[in-house]
């Protein structure tokens, strides 16, 4: 089955002089349910504005993004915030964690701002802590956090609703190597264990290497890497 | 929706210096306001349930002669027997004693006064505990001694120097003074009189000699309605009857005059309107100046919670779940900072009474009252709500695309650069702040255009400001291309960051703005009373000279080497209608018997106003007249052409020309080329109005709001008002005793005395006034500080670059110092520059051109807010400064 349907995307950035940078040329693919996808590219080329695009934050000059069969186009600021809150779930950079609130406060925020029952969150929540091993440092704020130890919160934030597509830009760009490496495994055993699908775009070899399926951008289209399994 | 409080507490707990500048800030803005209506509400309250005190009675009956027989029957019909009834009689007279003399007031009572309330004394105190009146017990005449008794207020005891058991004389009759009055029931509302009080009994005043000579007597009839369960409504009902079927006696204006307690309560709320309305509206703008600074201080707060407002719209959260969250962290704060001010209005509620003694009634308490912190609370809740709105257009446009491109600072900036596209937007986000700020200005001043005008004054003077701020930038720019490097990187400073110092120059140079024009405009009004300008005020101001003694009088005091000036004749009378309808009835629709086209034409000529002294139940009824062979060095022609020169001819057809003072027709309604009816002593007169004067009143000379073509009164019977000129202040009492002894009729105003007593009044008001805009002064003060600390913070990396590249301690502080020095320094200066121009304005519009300047009220203001400014600078960036540079590394 389909989850991700892609086509005919084109994004461009109006430019100071008259033509505008386009950097997304009518780029077309499909991702199928259970598929874990990397995105490689050099800096700069048009990844994060590809995921954006994806994840409905941003809309493309034309051509569409269907998840699970609805076309993110279609849907107003309010229901594209819902439908992003059910089915997809977003691991960034920076982690991007509420500073006031503790390490399992963040990871129930989008089960209480979709109004799961309270002991629903609070068994769902205790599972992905145990999950990310974060158990023991559950009261931590996240400026007590260590960037691992923040990025595994932010990954079981985005894991507890329990998501159909996860995207994940560059999880692993703000930590050093060993951590990094720490992360990407957590991140597929979770993946694989759950069967979701992922798309992760990456500079790190090996994390792209353990995606079934490479993608590589260049010229503002994908193509197929070459390195793939 | 517990969740957004959860997360609402969190931030704000989270954020806690932030959330206690936010507080502290907006309640120094939020605290005279509430201490003013706290008061306000007070004193309506006082007001309210004294209102029978302060009249004391139901109705009263105010008359200037005393009632015929057909006019006691009305009131017998009208009121029915079961009624208290109290008679009084009161005048102006010069009381002497103890070789003293002074103008007092002369109340007359019998048995039965008061009504309600009680006259408390010095000597009966004890026995009044129980409400026994004394005078119910051992009323004056039963005791029948040598002298009749007199009563004086504690006052006149003290200007006369006599205590109980001295005698005093009014008119021709000597009185015993057996007590002093402490406090009586009618007087208590505004204790400030031009004459002190002294009571005798009713049966006495025919023996002074005083009633016959026309002065301004009033009979009064006070009446208690029984049984006590009488309802408001039924006695509002009898006195609108009595007051209709009186007036059917008259063919005119009625004279008289009949008033209950709603009246009063009328009156003297319009009174305390007038008084707190204007330091309520420098209390608004301390509250909006403390609004700027809450503004800016959540500016910052939102754009560093942008980022997490974008986390929670990638986890689901809706829009209207990210203004929910805001405006829920806004209006926790709005609460705090109303709890915080309502505590501190507490602790300067109590100077009121001090500050205003002798202008609100003795015997008022101020108390909490659940109006005020009704008021208090939805203005700090919804108040702060407002102010931050214009910022909630930051969140609209929010986008979470920001979490993945770059730094959490672009959030902001982000949103910045969308913004500035939707001026439309941004504009109208500052309505609801714009129409909140309009109600507020309107509900102080009681009236919709003077709400409007200070509203518009004040958006002026901010645009103003913020104008000369934008263009010192640009002059900063220039001076920024200096060698010198500390000067050249202070301005710099200053021009990179314009919203920052736009807030603070406008902040800061508002309240300076403030502090300077009110008593710039007070100097003015000062100098003009206590010495106006060309013009001599006089010594003594004479009133009630009867004809036949004019002569007398002049000889009288010439034989002491003074002159009497100014002898101006006054004729007592009233105008009955104008231009075909009754002088009152325009105003109203009483007495809607035939309306013709005239009537018609007249009413909607003066329907669009509302406001006018025809109004009030207070109505003047009698006038006092005059004619001149000159006009005084005091008064001017305005508009239209002067009197006929010649007398006029009764037997003319020609209505008599008719000279005006300008406010009175302003107050009236009347326009040149009008033609009034009057009546003196019982003749009807037509007149024409043929031009307005503008009189200057203080110059304290006999002047008259109406003034008749010559010869039309000299039959009529007058008394004469006259002055006599400033004598050195040693001979003032002797000549006073002189005449009080020689013409007891003759009432003798000492006008430096009164001009004291005006000049108090003015300083007192004035004091409390600027003392609001001191509150202003300090939420300019937060603001500063609060911007100082933000700016420096977001700056501190540049700080420690700078330090790390060399620069010293020292030159961080001197490169802060001129930076806010500056900015303090122009503002002040500007502020007092504006001000001069504004008070000047003021002067010229309202109070004919007094204005007078005083360089050093100014610039020591100046220089105290540009060292409060580097005061407040220096401790709001002590902290960053002295840090080490080291946390450079750090926080990489
Ligand atoms: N909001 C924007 N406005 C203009 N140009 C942008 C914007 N965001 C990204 N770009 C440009 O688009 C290109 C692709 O950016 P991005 O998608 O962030 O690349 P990557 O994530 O692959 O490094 C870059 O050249 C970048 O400068
Ligand atoms: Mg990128």
């Amino acid at each position: 089955m389909k989850i991700l349907q892609v086509k005919n995307l084109v994004k461009s950035y109006p430019q100071t002089s008259d033509n505008p940078l386009t950097v997304i040329f009518d780029t077309s693919f499909d991702v199928c349910q259970g598929e874990t996808v990397a995105i490689t590219g050099h800096s700069g080329s048009g990844k994060t504005t590809l995921m954006a695009l994806l994840a409905g934050l941003d809309t493309p000059d034309s051509g569409s993004v269907m998840i699970r069969g609805e076309k993110l186009g279609k849907m107003d600021e309010d229901r594209l915030a819902r439908f992003r809150a059910e089915w997809i779930g977003i691991i960034f950079q920076q982690f991007h964690l509420m500073p006031h609130l503790t390490a399992k406060e963040n990871i129930m925020l989008p089960l209480e701002i979709l109004k799961y029952k309270s002991e629903d969150i609070e068994r769902r929540a205790n599972r992905v802590l145990r999950q990310v091993g974060l158990d023991k440092r559950k009261d931590h704020l996240p400026s007590q956090l260590s960037g691992g130890e923040s990025q595994r919160v932010a990954i079981a934030r985005a894991l507890v609703v329990e998501p159909s597509l996860l995207l994940a830009d560059e999880p692993t760009g703000n930590l050093d190597t060993n951590t990094g490496e720490q992360v990407a495994d957590l991140l597929f055993d979770l993946v694989d264990s759950s069967g979701m699908t992922m798309i992760v775009v990456t500079h790190n070899i090996e994390l792209a290497a353990r995606c079934r399926r490479n993608l590589k951008f260049e010229h503002g289209r994908l193509q197929a890497a070459s390195m793939g399994n | 929706m517990k969740l957004w409080i959860k997360l609402a507490l969190r931030e704000l707990s989270g954020n806690r210096k932030f959330s206690l500048f936010f507080i502290l800030n907006f309640s120094i803005g939020l605290v005279g306001f509430i201490a003013l209506n706290s008061f306000n509400f007070s004193i309506q309250n006082h007001l309210k349930n004294n209102l029978k005190e302060i009249l004391t009675a139901d109705i009263a009956v105010y008359s200037p002669r005393p009632l015929n027989q057909k006019e006691l029957n009305t009131i017998d019909k009208v009121l029915g027997n079961e009624r208290q009834e109290s008679h009084q009689v009161t005048f102006f007279s010069m009381i002497s004693g103890n070789n003293l003399s002074r103008l007092a007031m002369v109340i007359a009572i019998d048995n039965k006064f008061p009504l309600y309330g009680k006259l408390v004394m010095e000597k009966n105190g004890q026995n009044l505990e129980d409400n026994s009146l004394p005078i119910k017990d051992n009323s004056l005449p039963q005791k029948k001694p040598s002298l009749p008794f007199a009563w004086i207020s504690r006052d006149l005891a003290v200007t006369l120097n006599v205590k109980t058991g001295d005698t005093v004389r009014i008119g021709n009759m000597d009185f015993m003074i057996e007590d002093i009055v402490i406090s009586s029931p009618g007087n208590s509302v505004t204790p400030v009189e031009l004459a002190p009080s002294i009571y005798i009994d009713i049966s006495n005043i025919e023996e002074t000699g005083l009633t016959g000579f026309g002065s301004r007597i009033r009979y009064a009839r006070y009446y208690r309605i029984l049984p006590e369960t009488t309802t408001d409504q039924v006695l509002m009902a009898k006195t609108i009857e009595l007051r209709n079927s009186l007036a059917a006696l008259f063919d005119g204006e009625p004279l008289v005059n009949v008033y209950n307690s709603e009246d009063v309560n009328r009156n003297l709320g319009r009174l305390f309107g007038y008084f707190t309305g204007y330091m309520g509206l420098v209390a608004i703008v301390a509250l909006f100046l403390a609004g700027i600074g809450t503004s800016y201080l959540f500016r910052g707060y939102l754009n560093a919670r942008l980022k997490e407002m974008a986390i929670l719209k990638t986890l689901g959260a809706r829009r209207i779940d990210t203004y929910f969250l805001m405006t829920l962290q806004v209006m926790i704060l709005g609460f705090f900072s109303t709890v915080l001010s309502v505590a501190f209005s507490f602790v300067l509620l109590p100077f009121f009474p001090k500050v205003l003694k002798g202008l609100i009634p003795v015997n008022f308490e101020i108390a909490a009252n659940p109006e005020s912190l009704i008021l208090a609370s939805f203005l700090g809740t919804l108040g702060s709500v407002i102010f931050c709105l214009p910022l909630f257009v930051r969140i609209h446009f929010l986008k979470p695309l920001i979490l993945l491109q770059g730094s959490d600072r672009s959030a902001g900036m982000h949103v910045n650069k969308i913004i500035t596209k939707n001026n439309l937007l941004k504009i109208s986000a500052f309505l609801p702040v714009s129409i909140t700020f309009w109600i507020l200005a309107v509900g102080q001043t009681r009236s919709f255009e003077r709400g409007t005008f200070f509203l518009l004054s004040f958006a002026g003077v901010m645009l103003i400001t913020g104008l000369t701020g934008t263009f010192l930038l640009s002059g900063i720019r220039f001076f920024s291309n200096t060698g010198n490097p500390i000067l050249k990187i202070a301005f710099r400073n200053l021009y990179r960051h314009k919203f920052s110092f736009i807030s603070c120059f406008v902040t800061i140079a508002m309240g300076a703005f403030l502090i300077n024009v009110i008593p710039q405009i007070k100097n003015g009004i000062q100098d003009e009373i206590s010495r106006p300008e060309g013009m001599k005020i006089p010594g003594f101001f004479l009133i009630d000279i009867q004809p036949e003694q004019l002569n007398e009088l002049e000889i009288f005091l010439k034989a002491r080497g003074v002159a009497l000036d100014n002898a101006s004749p006054m004729v007592r009378g009233r105008i009955n209608k104008v231009n075909g309808v009754g002088f009152y009835d325009r105003f109203g629709s009483k007495n809607k018997k035939n309306i013709t086209e005239d009537q018609n034409r007249e009413k909607s000529r003066l329907n669009a106003r509302e406001e006018g002294a025809g109004q009030g139940r207070f109505r003047r009824r009698e006038f006092n007249f005059s004619w001149r062979e000159k006009l005084d060095v005091s008064e001017t022609i305005v508009k239209g052409k002067p009197l006929e020169d010649t007398p006029w001819n009764f037997h003319d057809d020609k209505p008599l020309e008719i000279s005006l003072e300008e406010g009175f027709a302003e107050r009236f309604h009347l326009e040149i080329g009008d033609i009034m009816l009057f009546d003196i002593q019982g003749i009807p007169l037509e007149g024409r109005v043929v031009n307005f004067r503008k009189v200057r009143w203080n110059s304290f000379q006999p002047n008259f709001f109406i003034l008749f073509q010559k010869g039309v009164l000299d039959d009529a019977p007058c008394t004469y008002l006259a002055s006599v000129p400033q004598m050195p202040a040693s001979e003032k009492m002797p000549l006073q005793n002189a005449m009080a002894g020689k013409f007891p009729n003759i009432s003798v105003l000492d006008v430096n005395q009164t001009v004291e007593q005006l000049l108090d009044i003015t300083d007192r008001l004035t004091f409390s006034i600027n003392f609001m805009a001191w509150l202003a002064i300090v939420a300019g003060l937060v603001v500063l500080f609060s911007i100082v600390r933000y700016e420096t913070r977001t700056r501190s990396m540049e700080i420690n670059l700078l330090k790390v590249l060399g620069a010293g301690f020292n030159d961080i502080i001197k490169i802060t110092f001129v930076e806010f020095g500056f900015m303090g320094f122009s503002a002040s200066l500007f502020a007092v520059i504006l001000s001069l121009g504004c008070s000047y304005g003021i002067s010229w519009l309202f109070f004919g051109n007094l204005w007078s300047f005083r360089w050093e009220y100014s610039l020591f203001s100046i220089f105290s807010i540009t060292v409060i400014s580097l005061f407040t600078v220096y401790f709001a960036s002590r902290s960053v400064i002295m840090q080490k540079p080291v946390v450079l590394l750090k926080s990489a």
